[in-house]
């Protein structure tokens, strides 16, 4: 192999045009001739743009080179090229020391992720995708948690029915939610693990001559109260059900697209009103037909007390 | 060479050549391993940055008159035997170096005009908007590197001063090379970034 005839300070002086005329002749035929000489000399030439912009020169060399270096526009270009390449490299530190110590795949990965906008975009939607499914999932287990809850409830009221002479039957949890006092329920939901009454009964169509109107009993620790209507043999097969005071016809609560189911041979439609919307007065639940066009029909008003 | 040299950029003599001896030129310069034009192109850069090293304005046109030059000597003489192509075409640049600085002294004493020179150089780029395009361009090219040069190229770069010495040496003893060796690969994996963040930035 050919000896050295050069070292790195003889490539920075020569770079900085501070060699006598003879040896500057040497190294420009080098820089033909030689292709190890050409390597070495970009080299030491980057690392010493590299350090100008860094900010690592020492003051005179610093002065050497923004007189004798930086004179020309293509060296100008080098210059803005290497601040760019310490620019992204600050951008980069993080994950670079980070990648010493991940395996390849995410060695590679992550940095074009950092860098590429597309990337970052998929990730976020991504995010707000499993967010929502999150929380899907959370108020999916909140609904099915109720139900084992709300089954002991029932084998209570169950227990409650075979001890009283009042007549009264199992219901189902009614989960269909209902449009109006959502907000009222969620007031007077129970506290969860503590344990809920729920007082039922069943009310069949109003004749006109009846006086006696069926009374339901709730208690304080009453969540809600079941109520089976059996129906007037209708054309519906999906019904509104709605509460209203008796004294007002204020609309209390609402149930929607609820569907009926056969009971002993009869037309039943179950539904669940939260204890907390009725006080010691009369109430009067209405049946509606819904019909597939979006049309309704009264069908039925079911009235009932409440004994507190 | 302390003194700023500069040349305009006029429209050289014959500064095209046919076909044939450009293929000529490529030839010549391959010493007869087709090297699909990388040799051309090394050339072509080691004399503009000949050029450039010695301050003259436009070291890209001097590079192609020098190149011109030696395609038309190649059809007119035999030169092939004489010297081998880069000691024959930095034989040339010389003359072309010397011409141009006659020429730059000419004008100077004909335009009187002895602060032109310093006007001449363009400054160095303040455009805050380049260096974004610029730093769009480098996060662009690093991306489409090679992993393990992407690798060597950032890790190359990490530290500063003492702690810089000390983590290429580490490198260079983990790629079993020397530091020397190393120097060189990065200056390579730079050099290919370098033109692809060029192209970038000429694409727009």
């Amino acid at each position: 192999m050919k000896e050295r005839s050069y070292n790195r300070q003889l490539l920075k002086d020569y770079l900085f045009s501070a060699l006598s005329a003879e040896e500057t002749e040497r190294l420009d035929g080098l820089s033909f001739t030689d292709d190890r000489f050409v390597q070495e000399l970009r080299a030491v030439e980057d690392d010493l743009v590299d350090a100008y912009v860094r900010e690592e020169l020492e003051a005179r060399l610093r002065t050497q080179f923004e007189t004798r270096y930086l004179s020309s526009p293509l060296r100008q270009e080098k210059v803005a090229f290497a601040k760019a390449l310490h620019h992204y490299e600050l951008e980069d530190q993080k994950p670079v020391a980070q990648r010493r110590d991940q395996p390849w795949a995410l060695r590679t990965f992550f940095p074009r992720f950092l860098t590429n906008r597309g990337w970052q975009w998929t990730f976020a939607a991504v995010l707000l995708v499993l967010i929502g499914l999150s929380g899907w999932l959370i108020f999916q287990k909140r609904r099915v948690n109720q139900v084992p809850q709300n089954e002991l409830a029932r084998n209570d009221a169950e227990k409650d029915r075979l001890a009283s002479p009042n007549p009264s039957h199992e219901l189902q949890p009614q989960l269909t939610k209902p449009s109006a006092e959502t907000n009222s329920e969620e007031k007077k939901k129970p506290e969860p693990g503590a344990a809920v009454e729920i007082a039922s009964i069943t009310l069949a169509p109003q004749v006109r001559s009846e006086t006696a109107v069926p009374a339901v009993s709730v208690k304080s620790a009453t969540g809600y109260v079941a109520v089976r209507l059996d129906l007037e043999p209708n054309e519906y097969s999906t019904y509104r059900v709605e509460l209203l005071r008796q004294s007002t016809r204020e609309v209390l609560w609402r149930a929607n697209n609820l569907s009926s189911r056969k009971h002993d041979g009869d037309q039943t439609v179950n539904v669940r009103l939260p204890a907390g919307l009725l006080g010691s007065e009369s109430y009067v639940l209405r049946v509606s037909g819904l019909s597939k066009t979006g049309g309704s029909e009264l069908i039925s008003d079911y009235r009932f007390r409440v004994v507190k | 060479m302390n003194e700023l040299y500069a040349q305009e950029t006029r429209p050289q003599r014959d500064r095209k050549l046919d076909t044939a001896a450009f293929d000529r030129l490529l030839h010549w310069l391959d010493g007869g391993v087709d090297s699909e034009g990388h040799k051309y192109i090394e050339m072509r850069r080691r004399l503009v940055a000949y050029f450039d090293r010695k301050n003259c304005l436009a070291p890209e046109d001097l590079a192609d008159e020098t190149l011109n030059r030696v395609a038309r000597r190649l059809h007119e003489e035999d030169i092939a035997e004489a010297e081998t192509p880069a000691r024959y075409c930095y034989i040339v640049a010389r003359f072309v170096f010397m011409e141009n600085v006659r020429r730059v002294r000419q004008e100077q004493k004909l335009r009187g005009e002895l602060g032109w020179l310093a006007q001449s150089v363009p400054p160095a780029s303040q455009d805050a908007g380049l260096h974004e395009r610029m730093l769009e361009c480098m996060r662009s090219c690093i991306k489409n590197l090679d992993p393990a040069k992407q690798d060597l190229i950032l890790s190359y770069y990490t530290g500063r001063e003492r702690q810089k010495i000390e983590n290429r040496k580490r490198l260079a003893d983990k790629l079993g090379i020397t530091t020397n060796a190393l120097s060189i690969r990065a200056c390579r994996i730079r050099d290919e970034l370098e033109n692809c963040v060029r192209q970038c930035l000429k694409a727009g």
